[in-house]
């Protein structure tokens, strides 16, 4: 365990101010931006070809393995280290009982990491008011955050507003008692786009703000590789399809990425600069990379159900043959502001997509198939949302329309 | 002294041959530009559509220089001379024309109006849609082309309403009845401007109000983030500005008490 403690946290709180986007090499970002270029021109809306295609000596995972290769986060490990970031940040000024805002990027897994400190620490959860009770301004909602002894979490912020004209007024008065000193000590958790809005919306002044430090390469590489390790017994060896080489290092130990020197490899810096260092997009698109080799012993056999049935060389495609979703050619003005209205809200219902949007119910539904259909847009439990493989195209296509985006 | 080369065949084929490219070229920019302006909406399209006129000023310069020292001997004499003549000419027969041409070469430094500008010339208002060398197009919001000679430049006003950028500042007008609380009207109106979804939320808003001898008239001003959604956008807060305002129990003036145009527009 020595080694292990030698090594920088994977998750690390800043203040806002010092969260640093990866940044990829000049090279890279030519080639990228030549490559969207063509696609903007080529304009036929077609996808591009399933990578598998030029692949066909080896196969996709089973998603059931998959999970085990590269599962879902355990956001107790986040939560550990926000309550070590704040417990620090409270011992420097031990007589304060500030709030703090905890932002998280889309896809950054932020509200699942404040709902797990909640239930840790048994700090009351403040459920967040329904669309009825936003829209109605009903201020019985507040009532949860008096008489807490301890602090509160607003673990999604985002779920507390709607950008209609009845659906300020709640967060307005949130904010206010905040800074009245009405509200005790708590912490709230807030999307990155929806606290860029709120900025313009909110005249009282925010809480300090704290953010979970993106990403960057070497932590990436890490972070893949103890996902990895965390479920699946064999030692693994990533290597890339096109040159054989590794993509995460072959032995975590001291040498492992987070060290100083150590070589990582193209593909990881490219995907911690395309997914602007968010662990939830950069996992997605981690796994749309894997592939494995067919075992031939198998033939004619069910697809293998545990990880022990996996030959231990996982290959990855290389960055230029994973497919990414490509915006319709050209975009309507409805789908900019449907898109645009999602990542403010971080997901919004059909339901409430037709209250807010000055489009007919019926148009939004067909702008959000096509959306979908491109691989821009998912459906999740009643919830639209932008997908997280489309979250960085559609980021960079919104921040070039002129839309107010997040900082980052 | 001798002016003219020999204007034997080749150099008469040489010259429509130039010609023709030029012409050729200059269709392909004005065809091409466009194209790439739509794929860049936003304001890369209007950076794209600005070199329309440039590129074509420049392919005519190279052109008409290219004929000129094929039919003329190139001496500074021999220039002035050809160049008296024309000035003649054109200051007597086409005097608005070659008036057009030469305000047409001014807009592409000056800029008063550029493509995908929205601008309005003695009442008609719309968005600049081709420059050429003597005239230029709008297309209003009507769906009317009305072609304006760059002659315009010299002695009428010419509004333009964002002016290369993406800003361009919207109105919409609300009548109340005098009596009503002005601080719950001016935060409903604000938040209906926050809340629209075509808002440029980077841009202030503004909220003017004025007493009329009919009503109290406010004005909400904001941007839209593209120009081109304009008329949604005021559409989008006059009904939703209504819709706040009733939520108040604010009156309206009577119908009788209201001056006859009254519409909402574009600042």
């Amino acid at each position: 365990m020595e080694h292990i403690e030698k090594k920088p946290p994977l998750w690390h709180y800043v203040p806002l101010s010092d969260y640093a986007v990866p940044q990829t090499t000049m090279s890279r970002t030519i080639k990228g931006g030549i490559r969207g270029l063509w696609q903007r021109l080529r304009a036929t809306g077609k996808q591009p070809e399933d990578p598998q295609k030029s692949e066909s000596d080896l196969q996709h995972i089973p998603d059931e393995v998959l999970e085990n290769m590269a599962p879902n986060p355990d956001w107790q490990l986040p939560a550990g280290y926000l309550k070590t970031a704040l417990d620090q940040r409270l011992g420097a000024t031990p007589d304060e009982k500030p709030t703090f805002l905890v932002v998280g990027l889309p896809h950054g897994g932020n509200a699942e990491i404040l709902t797990v400190l909640a239930r840790d620490l048994k700090w009351p959860l403040i459920t967040a008011p329904s669309d009825e009770q936003i829209l109605s301004q009903d201020h019985n909602w507040l009532k949860q955050f008096e008489n807490n002894d301890t602090p509160w979490v607003v673990p999604a912020l985002e779920r507390c507003y709607l950008r209609h004209v009845h659906g300020l007024a709640l967060v307005r008065q949130l904010f206010e008692n905040i800074n009245i000193g009405a509200m005790g000590n708590g912490i709230i958790g807030c999307d990155s786009w929806a606290l860029a809005y709120l900025k313009h919306v909110v005249p009282e002044r925010l809480p300090e703000a704290w953010v979970a430090q993106a990403f960057g390469d070497r932590r990436l590489s890490r972070w893949l590789y103890e996902l990895a390790s965390s479920r699946f017994q064999k030692p693994i060896l990533f290597r890339q399809t096109d040159n054989g080489k590794p993509v995460l290092p072959i032995e975590p130990g001291n040498a492992g990425p987070d060290t100083a020197g150590t070589q990582v490899s193209a593909f990881i810096d490219q995907l911690s600069a395309h997914s602007l260092g968010i662990p939830g997009i950069a996992l997605c698109l981690w796994r749309k990379a894997l592939r494995m080799e067919p075992d031939k012993t198998m033939a004619g056999k069910p697809l293998p159900e545990t990880p022990s049935d996996l030959k231990t060389t996982i290959w990855v495609l290389p960055w230029n043959k994973l497919g990414h979703p490509v915006l319709p050619s050209p975009i309507s003005p409805e789908s900019s502001i449907l898109l645009h209205s999602l990542l403010l809200h971080n997901g919004l219902s059909q339901a409430i997509l037709a209250e807010i949007l000055p489009i007919s119910p019926h148009v939004i539904t067909s702008t959000a198939r096509v959306l979908k259909d491109a691989g821009l847009v998912e459906e999740n439990q009643g919830l639209w949302n932008v997908s997280p493989a489309g979250y960085p195209i559609v980021r960079q296509y919104l921040n070039g329309e002129g839309y107010l985006t997040d900082p980052f | 002294m001798k002016i003219l080369h020999n204007l034997n065949q080749v150099v008469i084929i040489e010259v429509i041959i130039v010609v023709a490219a030029a012409l050729l070229l200059i269709t392909l920019s004005q065809r091409i530009l466009p194209w790439l302006a739509e794929r860049f909406s936003g304001r890369y399209r209007l950076y794209v559509l600005a070199l329309v006129p440039v590129l074509r000023l420049m392919i005519i310069g190279v052109a008409v220089w290219m004929i000129i020292s094929k039919i003329i001997e190139p001496t500074i004499e021999n220039l002035f001379a050809l160049l008296g003549a024309l000035g003649l000419a054109l200051g007597f027969a086409f005097k608005d024309y070659a008036g057009s041409l030469i305000a047409g070469i001014v807009t592409l430094y000056e800029m008063p109006y550029r493509l995908g500008d929205w601008i309005s010339v003695e009442g008609a208002y719309g968005e600049v849609k081709s420059i050429g060398m003597r005239s230029f197009e709008i297309l209003t919001p009507d769906d009317t082309v009305v072609v304006i000679p760059h002659l315009k430049l010299w002695d009428k006003k010419i509004f333009n309403s964002n002016d290369g950028t993406c800003n361009l500042q919207c109105a919409a007008e609300f009548y109340l009845h005098p009596r009503h609380n002005p601080k719950a009207v001016i935060q409903a109106l604000l938040d209906t401007a926050l809340t629209s979804s075509y808002l440029q939320v980077l841009k202030p808003i503004n909220i003017v109000a004025s007493e009329k001898p009919w009503a109290t008239q406010y004005r909400l001003k904001a941007y839209p983030v593209d120009p081109r959604d304009q008329f949604r956008f005021i559409t989008d807060l006059t009904v939703r500005g209504k819709v706040a305002l009733a939520g108040l129990g604010v009156d309206y003036p009577a119908p009788y008490a209201l001056p006859p145009d009254h519409s909402q527009s574009a600042t």
